[in-house]
């Protein structure tokens, strides 16, 4: 997808997350409105701020659009063209290994913070994680992994644990 | 009598016990700026409690001597991994790092510390000489001026960080500032975008964003599934070029350093909005050819920032002595030292313990001298970092991302945030759109946020005093001179394309 | 072949030391405390956590670390502490007049009586005006508040805290509303005493007694039920010398100690009033209480309860009175004396 294009659909993403921050901030405004708050101006009310962030953001995101739409001569046909060219990168993306092969390495490092660091203790799980995810990227012989991962873990425990005396999870 | 008193700090500090200490708390600080997520303010909190039991003028000279490391520290990570080590040098990875790509890293490091050297080195001048004078100025600073601060901040960063139009840049800092929205607000304490969830309540940390925006796009990088990679030469310093350079640009470094003690002095705006200002100011005073050049590899990019955020070390002692008021994050969790320590900073402080403003003054003078000294030394390992292949290097700093977000709060949340604003990041990036001014939104949001409201609430929501009261009309009339300017680009552009 | 093998040996010995580390005595304390600050450093409340930390972690040979979490009156950092787990190394430290008023402002169900509480020091409000304001006694104050309602500006920490409550006292004492500037903290709302922004400031004596002093800002009273001198030649009225009627408030101020959700065990609870009994007599932490003009006025975990009781219910009923919340004191059990 060239440049255009990603900001083309990225504008409307931002348009509509715009939307919803306006429509959000002014529905804090209704609900403090009442008590036990009583905030009844616009302008003092925490709802004030996102809903005018909200309404920036839309005007910003229209601009993008029209920049993106710059010497566009039929607007029509070069919108939906514009859809066409999405269409079709998801179709290619879908076979690209080299995206499967980062959103991998992207998974392992998700059970990492979300699943490995609940159970671990910390050095358990770096351990875990650093060996896995050597071993993965082919960053070398399985040893020099396993070698490298464990003097890694063991020079950041020290230098936490010991010399800043900061806890790890 | 202040000779007196300069004298007695020096032969305080040359005592080796107190100089061994200000050595290794420098190179604390140096190695805790330099790994991302740690950051000065933490230094210090984790300092306080070892040096409680010290006595009292070694504790000072460690405390401040961690303050200095970490604030200059930070530039080494940035230009080399194109990682911020602390807030304070996001604006420098924008200039360092394509130098360490082009195998000039050395030289871009000897620029970073020598100007932090320098900048701490003048802001202490100015602390020395002018306290009393900068105290009053930030009191003139009301919750409308620091509102328009905030958005003069994210303005700028917008602007000098776009490469293609300033709109992407003002739609990052927008979506920052949307971003530190979530949580309670600081003013009603109305949960607001929270949705029930008690840690979204407390708001988003800046630390985890901050790694997960700059530190996952560059991690990513490494995951590809080719083994070539690009082996850049590891370089030397330089020095004689080095030096030339900065001779060259004194009066940049000055004039950073003015802009660093400004924004140090004013409470609540620390290190990071004085870099991002003094990286725009040397930007917008240079030739019109040379401005295209920032953000590729000009040394007179890495120059300002550095002086600027160092410089801001003093200005944000400042307040702390003569006020009981912190000029930034790390001053906060100075000034609970020195309370602790017995010092009573403050409107009294030259009544009471006089010697105290030199002391501290002295001390970081030469903090900074050591900090300079140590940051080449260490540096021509780090250095050697670039060699490192990625595939082994870049999964332990994600490790070392985990570690500085838990330690924040000590809480799992942050590290599930880093990893969500880490998406973010790269999506950001690969959509072109500039990271920094999302950050610098985040950081700068509760400010804007709760001074508008204080503001609006105190003139009864109007909006009069805007255009009354004498800094706000400088303010302004900057915000407004530099929209025109960008829409006038962006006219120009529009008509030459149809 | 040889790489599964590997990942499988490495990870049965990772699995070994984990279960060695649980199976481990627990003895408590056996890792680093967490104190959690709900306000920004440098307050009064991070300073005196600071102090007690310090001393209750020599007795107890761990390090406690102080964590700011400020944000919202100081519920955000109280909140965490609360909804974490109790294992004993989560405690809190916070003033109690915005602690006790918490349920009454919404933000929890929980009230005192659900945490143990070690009490430390009382800080009594005081009311000042910049240097250059007209007013110059409290009653001046007081009829320019009568004669303006709702004009009048205050500046404080924030919603629920100590100066909050002075204000409240005052609006009680003049019939009449002030208008309420909030800010994110004493230190800011110090600064914006000093530069003139807000026209009074009644917060508490030790963030201003320096200032007093130096003459940047000038005391009209306290909230102490006695005079009160800081320093050679400068005695701070209490309010009750110019209105008697006052004299039910008094004392008012913020009380500050040490908290955890209750559900400990007794042997970890014996453990911290001991700590706790040692910091309270430690001279760091006497000096530093009397540079602050703090009073130490310690209740330990057993009279706390009875404490709080009444001084609880003084507070929330004077915030619920001044209609400065809508959900009454009585829904949680707290009763008027």
């Amino acid at each position: 997808m060239d440049r255009n294009t990603k900001d083309f659909v990225f504008s409307f993403a931002l348009a509509a997350l715009g939307a919803y921050f306006a429509i959000e901030g002014f529905s804090i405004y209704k609900r403090v409105a009442g008590p036990p708050f009583k905030i009844e101006k616009l302008s003092l009310s925490p709802g004030f701020l996102p809903f005018v962030l909200g309404i920036l953001l839309v005007f910003f995101s229209v601009l993008l659009f029209i920049s993106t739409m710059k010497g566009e001569k039929d607007f029509g046909t070069a919108f939906v063209e514009r859809w066409k060219v999405v269409g079709k990168w998801f179709a290619d993306a879908s076979r690209n290994k080299e995206y499967y092969f980062t959103i991998g390495a992207v998974v392992i490092m998700f059970i990492y913070s979300y699943l490995l660091l609940s159970v671990l203790p910390f050095w358990a799980a770096s351990l875990v994680f650093l060996v896995g995810i050597f071993l993965y990227l082919k960053a070398g012989v399985w040893w020099k992994s396993i070698i490298v991962a464990v003097a890694a873990v063991v020079l950041t425990v020290v230098i936490f644990k010991y010399c800043f005396n900061a806890a790890l999870p | 009598m202040a000779l007196q008193y300069i004298s007695t700090a020096f032969a305080t500090v040359f005592q080796p016990m107190n100089l061994l200490v200000m050595c290794l708390s420098t190179l604390a600080g140096l190695v805790m700026g330099m790994l991302p997520g740690l950051s000065a303010t933490m230094a210090i909190a984790l300092l306080t409690g070892l040096t409680y039991n010290f006595p009292t003028q070694t504790a000072i000279i460690a405390l401040l001597s961690i303050y200095v490391g970490a604030i200059s520290g930070g530039c080494q990570s940035a230009i080399l991994l194109n990682i911020p080590g602390t807030p304070a040098s996001a604006a420098t990875a924008l200039d360092g790092h394509p130098l360490a790509k082009q195998g000039r890293g050395g030289l871009a490091i000897f620029l970073a510390t020598t100007s932090s050297f320098l900048g701490t080195f003048l802001s202490v001048i100015f602390v020395m000489t002018l306290t009393p004078v900068l105290t009053k100025l930030a009191l003139k600073f009301t919750s409308w001026e620091f509102f328009l601060l905030s958005i003069f901040g994210i303005l700028i960063c917008g602007t000098i960080t776009s490469t293609e139009s300033q709109i992407k840049g003002w739609i990052a800092g927008i979506l920052g500032l949307m971003v530190s929205m979530i949580g309670l607000d600081s003013v009603n304490t109305v949960a607001r975008f929270s949705y029930g969830n008690v840690n979204m309540m407390s708001g988003i940390q800046l630390i985890p964003v901050m790694i997960g925006l700059f530190g996952f796009p560059e991690i990513l990088k490494a995951f590809k599934l080719n083994n070539d990679e690009q082996v850049i030469p590891s370089s030397k310093f330089e020095a004689k070029e080095g030096f030339r350079l900065m001779g060259r640009n004194m009066v940049k470094v000055i004039r950073s350093a003015a802009i660093g003690v400004g924004v140090g002095i004013i409470p609540g705006v620390g290190e990071d909005t004085a870099g991002w200002l003094s990286y725009w100011a040397t930007k917008s005073l240079s030739p019109e050819e040379e401005k295209k050049t920032f953000g590729s590899g000009n040394p007179r990019g890495v120059i300002s920032v550095e002086a600027g955020n160092n410089a801001c070390i003093g200005g944000a002692i400042i307040p702390v002595l003569s006020l009981a008021v912190p000029g930034s994050a790390p001053a906060a969790v100075l000034l609970a030292a020195f309370y602790m320590h017995g010092y009573r900073p403050g409107p009294l402080l030259m009544t009471e313990s006089p010697s105290f403003l030199y002391n501290v003054c002295i001390y970081i003078a030469i903090a900074s001298f050591c900090t300079w000294l140590l940051a080449l030394v260490l540096s021509k390992g780090t250095v050697k970092i670039l060699g490192i292949p990625k595939k082994y290097l870049m999964p332990i700093i994600y490790t070392l991302c985990v570690i500085g977000s838990y330690l924040i709060n000590y809480n799992m949340f942050d590290v599930k945030v880093m990893f969500v604003f880490g998406i973010f990041g790269t999506l950001l990036t690969s959509l072109h759109f500039p990271a920094a001014p999302f950050l610098l939104g985040v950081i700068l949001g509760p400010m804007c946020d709760s001074n508008l409201r204080r503001a609006l609430n105190l003139s009864d929501g109007s909006l009069a005093p805007l255009v009354q009261r004498p800094i706000c009309i400088f303010f302004l009339v900057l915000i407004v001179v530099m929209i025109l300017a960008q829409l006038g680009v962006f006219k120009k552009l529009m008509g030459k394309k149809a | 072949m040889k790489k599964i093998l590997t990942t499988v040996m490495v990870l049965a010995l990772v699995a070994m030391c984990a279960f060695a580390q649980a199976a481990q005595e627990e003895v408590y304390p056996n890792k680093n405390i967490n104190l959690t600050v709900p306000y920004g450093a440098g307050g009064t409340t991070d300073l005196t956590a600071r102090a007690l930390a310090n001393a209750m972690g020599e007795k107890l040979g761990v390090t406690i670390n102080v964590i700011n979490t400020p944000g919202a009156g100081g519920s955000a950092g109280t909140l965490n502490v609360q909804n974490a787990k109790n294992d004993g190394y989560s405690l809190l430290a916070n003033g109690m007049l915005a602690f006790c008023t918490m349920p009454i402002n919404g933000y929890t169900d929980k009230t005192f009586r659900e945490w143990d509480i070690w009490i430390a020091t009382y800080a009594p409000n005081v009311i000042v005006v910049p240097a250059n304001s007209p007013f110059n006694t409290i009653q001046d104050l007081i009829e320019a508040i009568r004669q303006n309602p709702g004009q009048i500006t205050a500046g404080t920490a924030g919603i629920g805290s100590g100066g909050h409550f002075g204000a409240e006292v005052i609006k009680s004492i003049a019939g009449a509303d002030y208008k309420h500037i909030t800010y994110n903290g004493g230190a800011a709302a110090f600064t914006a005493t000093l530069s003139g922004e807000v026209q009074f400031c009644p917060q508490l004596l030790a963030e201003y007694k320096d200032a007093i002093i130096g003459g940047q800002v000038k005391a009209l009273c306290t909230l102490s039920d006695e005079d009160i001198t800081i320093a050679e030649g400068i005695t701070i009225p209490s309010i009750k010398d110019f209105y008697p009627e006052a004299a039910k408030f008094l004392p008012m101020g913020e009380v500050t100690g040490i908290l955890v959700p209750k559900g400990l065990p007794e042997s970890y609870l014996e453990k911290l009033d001991e700590a706790f009994a040692v910091a309270v007599k430690d001279k760091a932490f006497l000096d530093f209480c009397e540079s602050k003009s703090f009073s130490v006025n310690v209740y330990d975990r057993q009279h706390s309860q009875e404490f709080m009781e009444n001084f609880a219910s003084k507070a929330c009923w004077l915030m619920y009175d001044a209609g400065a919340v809508t959900i009454s004191p009585a829904d949680y059990g707290i009763n008027r004396l």
